[in-house]
């Protein structure tokens, strides 16, 4: 016992001096590799790219949908040796997408996707793009009378009749008076073509006289909040259907009508799959949506660039589908939107 | 031989190390340890400290890169507005130089952000530069539309670079402030790992240190255990085992053999007291063999066989012719003899002696014609004590030889026996002459006098005290007093009611 014991005893220090120089050595090296880390310059996971391509954009939207049409362009074009960088969006000023073009034309970008308007600078900067061999995609919106090699996007004359479509196979007797709430005057092709669609096709096919009205409400949120709480908060009736051309004025009614408590008034028929949107028709605020695949448009202004970067002839307009979500399919629709969404990120 | 294992070679030469290389040894190993855990910690807090010095560097070239850009534009505006040869020169040199910062910048398509906006700021930079050059170019060839045209081109391309510098420069200036505070915070978290790792480093070198100096030291502590044990007696001690061969095995390896040399002198030692233990007492069983033969021999003289046959014959002659007092005579002379005769074993009761004094006194007023009066004062229930045969009466000899012999007046001998606690007391008193002190003091000294020789039986007072003083073991057994010339002399016995070896037992 006494032997069993001293050796014991004997024993001790030995291993103490081994545990004490195992929990030392783990200490200096745990300690030097989170040193060693730090110090390390932040150059992980830096990928090299063959191509730059440039996202341009109108800074002052927030809308998701040219998010998600940048998150498609990216994912695709990482995958083809591309790097998409959104102009602008670094830069602690704010600049017109003119100046955006320029810069990316002075940065000399390998293709610019860009969100399309009519006015006659961008028309110029796009044909200085065009003198310095870079491509241009516009999205959405198309630039009438430039170089742009390429269009993807929804053809706004169809879109009104889409909206047409569905109120006409949907439409309801007491329903009288519409109003198509438009970003600006209807000096903008888009909206003068999804109009003069939406009103064409209404005359022609409903077989009713309608009231149809316009209400302009501005390209910025504030502005688009602005109009929408000025008619939600007059007196006067609120029209039977309420038809939204764009994201920004579908969010606002969405919200706009719950808080000043005129849910059902009116049918409103909005434009997106947003996640507003999608849980407005849920709760019955919307009635439904017109919505388009944006990860597609921007997957498939990669494809465009790459082909005029190979030098392949690349079609002038690329049409992108319409969906319809109303409160019968809204939930499969959140359902298949997830699941496309978990199969990107894996 | 068993093979070593490998382990064990190294663990051998250790041990076998001598002691002072030992605590080289571990002076080295444990300031080698804290030295190299040193220079890691030391390592570790500059690769921080170098981190944090260039974490601003890049705020620091942007802003040389947009004071060189600067340059160049106010040197294009001052050309343009002097068109001088120096201003054309200064806005060449300032260009070149913003060209070679810009060669410095990254090119490169990638995923980073900044790295990006590197790219883009040297890509509209160069764009700038070639404006700004076409801009100097159509001043100089007055080509005044292009010169303007060129001009406002050069300066929103400008716009665009001090835009980007702007933000890059901002945006550094948050990664590098994040960067900051995260080396900000690893360097505390290093002080702490660091006192942690000192406190594990104190604690490995305590425990090293102590199995160390507990290896080296504790055969020296069982060494002085054993050494207190054998400074005790205790020369069976377990010592402990040698295990090295350094100084301190020396120690044991010497001490082992100090013990086994020690316990051989001891057994040695013992030996010879054991011999002379055995020397003494043979020769003090000689000495009492010699004191026995001594008293034998003194017995032997006082021992007239002869002389007590013929005195026996002599008084059957007296009875035969009818002479009764010379009967008488010869019989206490007879009786006188065979007291010696009787008492070889050498004791006797006190009242043998007394009646031998009776004989003695007798043959003697026969001899001297009565002239000496003999006067008994006893207490007959102590004379049946035991002791030594022949005292009494050389002592009453020597009273008469040499106390009253000479004396004109009467001549007196006492004898008394009385009782004095423990002891018996005989007092044998003359009236004579006395005896000087210096006489007394020999004769208690027991040295031999004249008047030993001279005795009637050959048994002086040395004989006498000597033997009463071995009979009794004690040297309080016999006194002489005598008060002065002619005052006489008195010897007492101080005789013991039990000899000292009966007490013992």
């Amino acid at each position: 016992m006494g032997k069993e014991y001293k050796k014991r005893i004997r024993l001790l220090g030995p291993v103490i001096a081994i545990l004490t120089s195992v929990v030392l050595l783990n200490f200096l090296v745990f300690t030097s590799i989170k040193i060693s880390r730090v110090a390390k310059e932040d150059v992980t996971d830096l990928k090299e790219f063959g191509k730059h391509y440039a996202f341009i954009c109108d800074l002052d939207y927030n809308g998701e949908m040219w998010k998600e049409i940048f998150e498609g362009a990216s994912k695709y074009a990482e995958k083809n040796d591309a790097y998409v960088e959104w102009f602008g969006k670094n830069l602690m000023e704010k600049y017109t997408k003119v100046d955006l073009v320029k810069m990316a034309v002075a940065a000399k970008v390998d293709g610019i996707i860009l969100q399309g308007d009519d006015s006659e600078e961008l028309v110029r900067q796009i044909e200085q793009a065009k003198y310095k061999g870079i491509p241009v995609v516009t999205l959405s919106k198309d630039c009438f009378g430039s170089y742009r090699n390429s269009f993807i996007g929804i053809s706004s004359y169809n879109l009104g009749k889409e909206y047409a479509n569905y109120l006409i196979s949907n439409a309801r007797p007491t329903d009288k008076s519409i109003l198509v709430v438009i970003e600006s005057e209807l000096e903008d092709d888009r909206e003068k073509l999804i109009y003069t669609g939406f009103k064409e096709s209404m005359q022609a096919r409903s077989g009713k006289v309608y009231d149809i009205d316009t209400m302009i409400v501005g390209r910025d949120v504030f502005e688009v909040e602005k109009s929408v709480r000025e008619l939600l908060l007059s007196d006067e009736q609120l029209p039977d259907i309420i038809v939204c051309l764009d994201e920004l004025t579908t969010s606002a009614f969405s919200q706009l009508t719950v808080d000043y408590n005129r849910v059902g008034e009116s049918r409103i028929i909005g434009f997106y799959d947003s996640e507003t949107c999608l849980y407005a028709i849920e709760r019955k605020i919307l009635e439904a949506s017109l919505t388009t695949n944006a990860n597609y448009m921007g997957t498939k202004s990669i494809d465009v660039l790459n082909d005029c970067a190979a030098g392949k002839v690349v079609s002038e307009y690329l049409p992108i589908d319409t969906q319809l979500i109303t409160r019968a399919n809204v939930k499969s629709y959140i359902d298949k939107k997830k699941y496309n969404e978990s199969k990107q990120v894996q | 031989m068993e093979e070593k294992k490998f382990w064990e070679i190294p663990v051998l030469r250790w041990r076998n190390l001598s002691l002072w290389k030992k605590l080289y040894a571990l002076f080295f190993l444990s300031t080698g340890i804290v030295l190299g855990v040193n220079l890691y910690i030391w390592s570790n807090a500059d690769k921080l400290v170098r981190r944090v010095d260039s974490v601003y560097g890049s705020n620091t070239g942007l802003n040389d890169l947009q004071e060189k850009l600067d340059a160049v534009q106010f040197q294009m505006i001052e050309y343009l507005n002097t068109k001088s040869s120096q201003s054309m020169e200064d806005y060449f040199s300032t260009a070149q130089d913003f060209s070679d910062v810009l060669e410095e910048l990254s090119d490169v398509t990638c995923n980073n952000k900044s790295l990006m906006m590197e790219k883009n700021i040297k890509r509209i930079a160069e764009e700038y530069l070639f404006v700004a050059d076409e801009t100097v170019e159509s001043k100089r060839t007055r080509n005044v539309e292009r010169y303007k045209a060129k001009y406002e081109e050069a300066n929103q391309l400008y716009a665009y670079v001090r835009s980007y510098l702007y933000s890059l420069n901002n945006e550094q200036f948050k990664n590098n402030s994040k960067q900051y505070n995260v080396l900000k915070n690893t360097l505390s978290y290093s002080e702490q790992m660091n006192i942690i790792i000192f406190i594990c480093l104190i604690l490995l070198e305590g425990v090293i240190v102590f199995i160390s100096m507990r290896r080296i030291t504790s055969p020296l502590v069982s060494l002085s255990k054993a050494a207190n044990e054998v400074s005790n007696g205790n020369f069976e001690v377990q010592l402990p085992e040698v295990q090295a061969d350094d100084e301190v095995g020396t120690v044991v390896n010497a001490f082992r053999r100090m013990i086994v040399s020690i316990k051989g002198y001891i057994q040695e030692l013992t030996e010879s007291a054991r011999i002379q233990a055995q020397l003494r007492e043979k020769e003090h069983e000689m000495e009492n063999y010699l004191m026995d033969a001594k008293l034998n021999y003194l017995q032997a003289q006082i021992h007239p066989h002869f002389l007590f046959n013929c005195l026996n014959a002599g008084a059957q002659l007296a009875m035969l012719e009818d002479a009764p007092r010379t009967y008488d005579y010869i019989q206490n002379m007879a009786n006188f003899f065979r007291y010696n005769l009787k008492n070889k074993s050498g004791e006797v009761t006190l009242r043998e002696e007394l009646k031998l004094i009776d004989h003695y006194i007798y043959i003697l007023n026969v001899r001297f014609a009565g002239e000496i009066h003999y006067e008994k004062n006893i207490d007959e229930a102590l004379i049946d004590i035991r002791m030594p045969s022949m005292v009494l009466q050389p002592i009453v000899e020597n009273s008469v030889n040499y106390g009253v012999n000479d004396i004109s007046w009467e001549k007196k001998i006492e004898v008394e026996v009385s009782d004095m606690d423990d002891v018996v007391c005989v007092c044998i008193r003359d009236n004579g002459v006395g005896i000087p002190q210096d006489k007394i003091e020999q004769i208690m000294s027991g040295q031999s006098t004249k008047s030993d020789a001279s005795s009637s039986n050959g048994v002086g007072m040395a004989n006498v005290i000597s033997r009463l003083k071995l009979y009794y073991h004690t040297e309080e057994v016999i006194y002489i007093n005598s008060e002065g010339e002619n005052m006489g002399t008195e010897v007492m016995l101080y005789l013991p009611r039990k000899k000292a070896n009966e007490e013992d037992i």
